[in-house]
């Protein structure tokens, strides 16, 4: 049986109010187009997979392929040095996407679109150097590499939520995030700062218990157990019933 | 670890499924087809990062280069298995995307959870949809990124524990926790940005 509105009180409400608002999120309509991006991007790039691969009877199933994005690279190249002679008129730093591909292509090896899928997959063959063992599931490498060829990027009709003026939450989550970070990085002076700063800007703001608890972090990093202490204790008594607690006293246990 | 073999078969099965509509899925082995894997999965991948926090102008990028990953080990994906897989390369995409989001400038304000209007009785009752589905996502960013995959795997897309546990490639109690510590942060979270949403609303009275 459904428990019904009465049986929650007002914060519960309003988290089931902010989970059932995730029950209808939408996706895209237009799988098929986003998947002609991506079947174009796939055999653009299927030549250096294969050579990075070192199958060579992938390479022998694509050469009928290699065959045709070298025509297609030759013509594109001629259109290319017919269009280099022209007088450049209008942002000469903008790569045509026609000429692009052949441009990829003209490179008979290249490691950096494995790299890129490497980062998050698996090995590719047993000619690439097997990526080192992933302790955590996060990842370290970016995705992608300057100049590497990728997915196409698949016109984001860019969905930013109409600006709702007056509140700072994302400012807040984005500060202790850098905070977070800088904890993380190993640069704990920038963490005490960050987490500092946070109560600064947002003097009420809703994370505080969050920023304070990096702020004791970063002072239990840095050696400072007396002002951690001193931080915790002020914690413990102004936020009785925050999660953190527990943390908190195990911190300075 | 794939084989020398299966990594040739899968590359072909790749090459020939991106070329031939259902040539490779009707094939004696069952062999997956990658743009059936596409148009199947695509979607609900694309929904998973966008409530993972991967921003709204990367989610059609990011999605993309899930498939990338699944092209490139196409010969990994067992069948039946290719939902899991999908998720679990998510997963790693949408943590890159939160360093990105982390190294790149703080977001605006604009893009920030918004002020009630006035004469509404409680929060719950004046937050439209759409502006709680913002809520949300601030609530839900505002968690550490090993809680914030699991609460959204959990509360959002339905998984088990268990599930979740393979996914994340940790044991099944550290999932239990993280789940429990999520609620909980989840909750102190929800509760403060809702005090603060009342706040707001009595000013504006």
């Amino acid at each position: 049986m459904t428990p019904s509105d009465h049986d929650y009180s007002a914060e519960e409400r309003f988290e089931r109010l902010l989970l059932d608002s995730a029950r209808s999120d939408e996706v895209p309509r237009d799988t098929d187009a986003a998947w002609q991006k991506f079947d174009s991007a796939l055999r653009a790039t299927s030549l250096l997979a294969a050579g990075a691969g070192g199958a060579l009877a992938v390479r022998r199933a694509q050469r009928w392929l290699a065959a045709k994005w070298l025509v297609c690279g030759a013509v594109a190249g001629s259109a290319l040095t017919l269009l280099s002679l022209r007088p450049h008129r209008d942002r000469p730093n903008q790569t045509s996407p026609a000429l692009a591909v052949p441009a990829a292509l003209s490179a008979s090896v290249s490691t950096t679109s494995s790299a890129s899928a490497s980062a998050i997959g698996a090995p590719l063959g047993p000619e690439v150097e097997a990526p080192p063992p992933e302790t955590t599931p996060r990842l370290e490498k970016p995705a992608t590499h300057a100049g590497a060829p990728r997915p196409p990027h698949a016109s984001p009709p860019n969905r930013k939520p109409m600006p709702l003026p007056g509140s700072t939450l994302a400012a807040q989550v984005a500060l202790l995030d850098a905070a977070r970070s800088a904890l993380a990085g190993g640069t704990f002076s920038e963490a005490l700062r960050l987490a500092d700063r946070y109560h600064t800007d947002f003097p009420n703001g809703e994370l505080a218990p969050e920023a304070e608890l990096v702020a004791i972090e970063a002072l239990l990093s840095r050696g400072e157990r007396a002002p951690a202490l001193e931080r915790a204790t002020r914690f413990l008594a102004r936020y009785p019933g925050d999660p953190h607690r527990a943390r908190v006293k195990w911190l300075v246990r | 670890m794939v084989s020398h073999v299966e990594s040739e078969k899968s590359a072909l099965t790749l090459e020939h499924g991106a070329t031939e509509r259902s040539a490779a899925g009707s094939s004696a082995e069952g062999a997956l087809d990658l743009r059936a894997l596409f148009t199947t999965h695509y979607g609900s991948i694309w929904r998973l990062l966008r409530r993972l926090g991967v921003h709204a102008a990367q989610l059609d990028d990011a999605a993309q280069e899930v498939f990338w990953v699944a092209a490139r080990r196409f010969g990994d994906i067992k069948a039946g298995s290719e939902h899991s897989f999908l998720y679990g390369v998510a997963l790693r995409v949408a943590a890159q995307e939160w360093k990105k989001q982390r190294a790149s400038a703080p977001r605006a304000e604009a893009e920030a959870v918004p002020r009630l209007t006035d004469l509404a009785p409680s929060p719950e009752e004046q937050l439209a949809q759409g502006q709680a589905r913002e809520v949300l996502d601030e609530v839900l960013a505002a968690l550490p990124p090993e809680l914030r995959s699991v609460f959204v795997l959990f509360e959002l897309e339905g998984l088990e524990v268990r599930e979740i546990a393979a996914l994340e490639e940790i044991p099944l109690g550290t999932a239990s926790s993280r789940l429990r510590r999520a609620r909980e942060e989840f909750s102190a979270i929800a509760k403060r940005v809702r005090a603060q949403l009342s706040t707001q609303q009595r000013l504006r009275r």
